[in-house]
């Protein structure tokens, strides 16, 4: 027995320097990005002419209502550096990349399950896709020839959700219970992609007749032939990760009432007499005529100029404004650093859940698999227990074929606070490591590598180091090296590695729907 | 009640003593946890009766005399951040519950305020 090992040291190395070379984005590209935004909202405003147009032209424009934060930093920037934003600034601002928020989850499976041919998992996680994920797991780098799996998972109200065109978190505004029931459901299915090795054979009883009726018969015969497990997969107990959890709610009860009240104090101290002011009535008067007339060209600068002088009213009104401002914009950082750490916890906190997987290859199989995350620090821990019982079982033999032990340990590399953000290169890659343990009680067929192997009874170990890369627009590039006991796992010369693309329609659908 | 002033979506008036019931709703943006703060004084949340059996998180103040600074901030604990938060006065009349929307929040701009002028 040998074991064998790899490295896949230069795609790791070019996605380590692609993840740490970020520049630090100022200030000024959200100041830009906010006024950007006002620029496009006056134009939309101005663009559909109707009686309430000066009211709408207010609300943008109201900040001590709206976009207080984003006024008290333009106003401090400026009493420090002399002015806030330059044109420049304002042409060089970019918007932060949300999907990359979604692709930065680490516990979310997308592709096929240990137990499919063409995966590149050791271990099946226990959350899945709110809405349809697809994965395209190729299992052969090396070999030319190799089982190419297509793995369809998705959340059945998420998917119809989708259908029905909500958004990605208005969704989650359904507090019904059967609906907060199935949220944990997902379900998947895993199908064999066509080959020259992989010739359809379709019966003359399903094609007779001709016309859509026989082709779609036969297209579902195709698809039926293709199928090549199925999985159903629910987290029990306490979905303990859901911000909605009864833990939850008291932990953010406690931020508002800590944190949160302390940010909307210091947000009072720092705008109320401004607010109140007639002086602040009548720059908004000044402001609304201006906005409504100005060529559209000009619109950006009046809104800087406009925005400088509702600077000096303040300092004029509040003699302390720009102190006061100060400490609401640390105010608000210690907020959102509480924040963070109120969803870390929550994401930290420990998931079981338990699948069914139904193979139909050869004589049939099922799997059924319990499942246990949990976070320790940054690493994201996975473990696994399942047993596989076939359906044709020998009289006198054990009732399941294997039992497997498996257990990963994942962590995203790069800076945590960059997650998602901007100037984060393609994103952070995340690091895993797994180990496979299993118990074959007589010969099976067992799946690694992209292939499936007729492998004769007794132990089983792998391990795999796997280094998954964020590609952009929801896509994931998983690249692994294993190591076995089981030399018919490993048949190359050197080298066994695996290759997939995995694709999280989460990270779309967040880009497209509000 | 609050009676809003045309022309000014973020001001309103009310008669001074009169008790204002306030709440929020989480569309599509996590726990519905907000914070309420009036006239330089934080506002304790409870659950409101919304009709129907529902409740949503609120506070009720009693408006003081004078142009005063209402205010609410919302949590947002999506993944990813997005979602909205709806702010809306309770007011009832009789057997009636109508829930008039005050304005809204979404992620990148969690705080909302508004000026109440009690008459």
């Amino acid at each position: 027995v040998r074991s064998r090992l790899t490295a896949t040291v230069v795609a790791a190395a070019m996605v380590l320097v692609a993840s740490t070379a970020f520049a630090d984005e100022p200030a000024a590209n959200d100041l830009a990005l906010e006024i950007r935004r006002i620029v496009d909202a006056v134009r939309a405003i101005r663009a559909t002419p109707s009686l309430d147009q000066a009211e709408r032209l207010r609300g943008e424009i109201e900040f001590t209502s709206r976009r207080q934060a984003f006024f008290l930093l333009y106003a401090t920037l400026r009493h420090e550096w002399g002015s806030a934003v330059t044109p420049a600034n304002l042409a060089a601002a970019r918007p932060p990349d949300l999907a990359r928020v979604e692709q930065a989850r680490t516990d979310v499976q997308p592709g096929s399950t240990a137990s499919a041919s063409g995966t590149s998992s050791l271990v099946s996680k226990g959350s899945g896709p709110s809405y349809f994920a697809a994965a395209i797991e190729n299992g052969a780098l090396v070999r030319e020839a190799g089982a190419t799996t297509t793995t369809f998972q998705g959340n059945v109200v998420g998917v119809f959700d989708a259908l029905s065109s909500k958004g990605y978190v208005t969704s989650y505004a359904d507090d019904s219970r059967f609906a907060r029931f199935m949220r944990r459901v997902s379900v998947a299915v895993t199908l064999r992609n066509g080959g020259p090795d992989d010739a359809v054979v379709i019966d003359e009883a399903e094609t007779s007749g001709g016309g859509l009726g026989a082709a779609a018969r036969e297209a579902i015969a195709r698809a039926d032939r293709r199928v090549e497990q199925y999985v159903i997969r629910t987290v029990v107990g306490r979905n303990r990760r859901d911000p909605r959890d009864e833990d939850n709610r008291d932990a953010l009860r406690k931020l508002m009432d800590g944190p949160g009240q302390d940010l909307l104090k210091a947000f009072e101290d720092a705008l109320e007499p401004l607010q109140i002011s007639d002086e602040y009535e009548a720059w908004i008067g000044g402001a609304v005529a201006e906005l409504r007339t100005v060529p559209l060209p000009r619109l950006e600068g009046t809104v800087v100029r406009q925005l400088n002088a509702l600077c000096d009213i303040a300092a004029r009104v509040d003699a302390r404004f720009l102190a006061h401002a100060a400490v609401a914009q640390e105010s608000y950082a210690s907020f959102a650093s509480a924040r963070s750490a109120v969803l870390e916890a929550i994401e930290r906190r420990p998931l079981f859940a338990v699948e069914l997987v139904r193979q139909r290859r050869d004589a049939g199989a099922s799997t059924l698999r319990f499942i246990g995350e949990m976070q320790k620090g940054r690493w994201d821990l996975t473990f696994n227990a399942a047993v596989t019982s076939e359906d044709d079982r020998p009289n006198g033999g054990p009732w399941y074929r294997d039992i497997q032990v498996a257990a990963e340990a994942g962590r995203p590399l790069g800076n945590r606070f960059r997650r998602g953000q901007p100037g984060n290169g393609m994103g952070d890659p995340v690091l895993t490591f797994g180990f496979l343990f299993e118990r074959l009680t007589k010969s099976a067929t067992v799946s690694f590598g992209g292939r499936d192997l007729a492998v004769p009874e007794g132990n089983l170990y792998i391990g795999q180091a796997r280094i998954t890369m964020p590609m952009g627009g929801g896509m994931k590039l998983p690249l692994s090296l294993s190591a076995s006991n089981r030399t018919e796992l490993l048949d190359e010369a050197q080298i066994r590695a695996n290759v997939g693309f995995t694709f999280n329609f989460d990270a779309v659908a967040s880009l497209f729907k509000p | 009640m609050l009676m809003s002033v045309p022309g000014k979506p973020f001001f309103f008036k009310a008669p001074t003593g009169a008790a204002v019931t306030v709440v929020s709703l989480s569309h599509g943006a996590g726990a519905n946890e907000p914070a309420f703060r009036y006239a330089g004084q934080a506002l304790a949340v409870s659950p409101v009766s919304v009709g129907a059996g529902l409740t949503q998180p609120g506070a009720t103040f009693v408006v003081l005399k004078g142009r005063r600074r209402l205010s609410a901030l919302a949590p947002f604990a999506t993944q990813p951040p997005r979602g909205e938060f709806f702010f809306q006065e309770v007011v009832v009349n009789g057997a009636n519950i109508f829930l008039v929307l005050l304005g809204s929040v979404v992620p990148g701009d969690p705080i909302i305020a508004w000026t109440v002028e009690g008459l």
